[in-house]
């Protein structure tokens, strides 16, 4: 018998087209739960999936009766689905991990074949499908109504890159009337919106794996590094320290400064590669002054060898204030910052010394954010390269720093934005003034807000 | 002030040079390379005035027949080290101060660490040894 209800072109169309618009899997298997049942006149869906698409197998297994069976109890090959959804729920709900081959869906599975019933209670009507195909009716009256109406099922294979890998299925509880073929064909088409979704939620998962994998490579890599650097940093200040002769002695201190040049390098190449988010940071309240001294305390010998001279942190308005911060990532941006200004910074003629100044002020009165400049002299920084921020690019050379011995993987400033701007919300900027035969007074300023948003 | 420090550190042979100011002081320096070494001079008479611990350490080195049960387990934490930490302070019950020297120590771990009664957290990268000496005298004076 034919099927009475017709949906109409323009709900088809529109319930296909709210299907199309989602792109999150669960979004669209909910989504399918609530739309499939109005295009067949059904009162539910249920989407049954192999455990791969729908999360972690935990070992309990159901018949397609409902009964709990341990997997040592199969006697052949089974494939587990997972259920996501009951039918009388319109959301997805949660799992349920039946034994395919047992069951209405268990049937389709295993034939990959589409199943229309008028009534699943009616036993003859199951097994004259299928003689080995149980269902208890008594159950199934029972979990519905005990109205005496007929319970039609109907049921379509999900394929996904040529495979089974589900089931979706609707009933009716209040129309007596079987499912049609244009019910089928509908269905089918949904059937095929979600084998869309499954290939690209396989694509996704493995895009993750690889990246987890990726994640977890850098981060032991950067382990193994860091461990000879400690090491190397450890004697040379040992020897630094207790050897008498002055030429061992600046030796000693030339070793720790390409020791610490190292250092900061492997930190920027492991930031750089280890992930496109910061991982969750606690942040505390430390003074500005902190990581600023860090940072020019570091570079300080290395700026003196070129003669030039890091100056101290110095407060331009009021004593350097408390911001939250993650200490540790502000200290990695600041060394970046003043270290590009050590490199870039044009080495001491015998009259003129160099400066780098690095000060602080408050942006204005509201005392709410913190302005940091590093200032140098020496190699600029090109009008163009700062209006499309591409001096802030990861592996951007600075066109004007065409010196070979300004040596760097052109890292550092974009780990130093990353950490400025994504990671505490401030901002920094630049401006690079000529002052005349090929020298540039620059200017990095730091902004930070004093508290994060919460 | 010199005393006896404890330090469990499988890279022990490669980055001692960071205790060697505390050495030349007069402190004696006792060196554990796994969380079984450690644990089994834990059991033992000595007694330290520092002990100093890596996060990142193997359960044992070489293949022991195998490991008591309480060092098994440590396996399971996110880091070895932090088994033995949780080991010291709560079974044991150590009364002497805990410093973690450690790469894996971030700002967020530290504060986990500190709660749970370490005295100091050092990230052990670009730690010049003066540092640790002061850290060490630090938690010495406070004891």
């Amino acid at each position: 018998m034919l099927g009475r209800f017709r949906v109409s072109t323009i709900q088809l169309m529109e319930s296909i087209q709210r299907i199309l618009s989602i792109t999150n899997f669960e979004e669209l298997l909910e989504a399918i739960i609530r739309e499939a049942p109005g295009l067949v006149n059904g009162s539910g869906c249920s989407i049954y999936l192999i455990p791969e698409f729908v999360g972690k197998y935990d070992g309990r297994l159901v018949d397609g009766k409902g009964k709990e069976i341990l997997a040592s109890e199969l006697d052949r090959e089974f494939v587990v689905l997972a259920a996501t959804s009951r039918p009388k729920h319109k959301k997805l709900i949660g799992q349920a991990f039946y034994v395919a081959g047992s069951g209405l869906t268990g049937w389709i599975f295993q034939h990959g074949q589409p199943l229309c019933l008028p009534d699943m209670a009616d036993q003859r009507e199951i097994q004259g499908i299928d003689s080995d195909l149980e269902i208890d009716s008594y159950r199934i009256s029972d979990y519905y109504y005990r109205t005496g109406d007929k319970k039609p099922f109907l049921g379509v294979p999900i394929y996904e890159d040529g495979q089974i890998a589900g089931v979706i299925g609707v009933y009716r509880t209040d129309e007596g009337s079987r499912f049609s073929v244009e019910d089928l064909r509908l269905l089918e088409t949904v059937a095929s919106r979600l084998t869309l979704a499954l290939t690209n939620f396989r694509l996704f998962e493995r895009l993750r794996t690889e990246q987890d994998e990726r994640l977890q490579l850098v981060v032991s890599l950067g382990h193994e590094i860091n461990t000879p650097i400690q090491s190397m940093l450890a004697d040379a200040y040992n020897i630094r320290h207790e050897v008498a002769d002055p030429e061992l002695k600046r030796i000693a201190e030339h070793s720790i400064e390409e020791i610490k040049r190292l250092h900061l390098l492997s930190e920027n190449i492991f930031f750089a590669f280890s992930s496109e988010e910061f991982p969750k940071r606690a942040f505390s309240k430390h003074s500005i002054y902190r990581p600023l001294k860090d940072a020019c305390d570091l570079f300080r010998g290395e700026a003196e060898a070129k003669g030039c001279i890091i100056g101290e942190p110095t407060p331009v308005d009021s004593p350097f204030p408390d911001i939250e911060m993650s200490l540790f990532d502000l200290t990695f941006a600041f060394r970046n910052l003043v270290h590009n200004a050590v490199k870039y910074s044009f080495s001491a003629r015998r009259e003129r010394e160099r400066f780098i100044r690095v000060t602080g002020q408050w942006v204005d009165d509201s005392r709410q954010r913190y302005a940091i400049e590093i200032q140098n002299y020496g190699v600029g920084i090109t009008q163009e390269e700062i209006e499309t921020g591409s001096i802030f690019e990861p592996e951007h050379r600075g066109t004007l720093a065409s010196d070979r011995h300004r040596t760097g993987g052109g890292l550092g400033l974009a780990q130093a934005r990353r950490v400025i701007e994504d990671l505490h919300r401030g901002k920094i900027e630049v401006k690079s003034e000529p002052m005349g035969g090929g020298a540039y007074l620059t200017t990095f300023t730091v902004i930070l807000p004093v508290k994060q948003p919460e | 002030m010199p005393g006896k420090i404890l330090w469990v550190e499988d890279d022990y042979w490669h980055v001692k040079g960071l205790l060697r100011p505390l050495e030349k002081e007069g402190f004696a320096i006792e060196a554990a390379t796994s969380a079984l070494e450690a644990y089994e001079i834990l059991q033992g008479e000595e007694t330290y005035d520092v002990i100093i611990v890596d996060l990142i350490l193997p359960c044992a080195v070489g293949s022991p027949e195998e490991l008591p049960p309480t060092v098994a387990k440590w396996d399971l934490e996110e880091y070895t080290g932090l088994g033995l930490l949780k080991w010291m302070l709560f079974d044991l019950e150590v009364t002497v101060p805990l410093i973690v020297l450690s790469v894996a120590a971030t700002e967020d771990l530290a504060n986990t660490l500190l709660e749970l009664g370490v005295r100091k957290v050092l990230p052990k990268r670009g730690l010049f040894p003066p540092q640790l000496q002061a850290v060490v005298h630090a938690v010495l004076e406070d004891t």
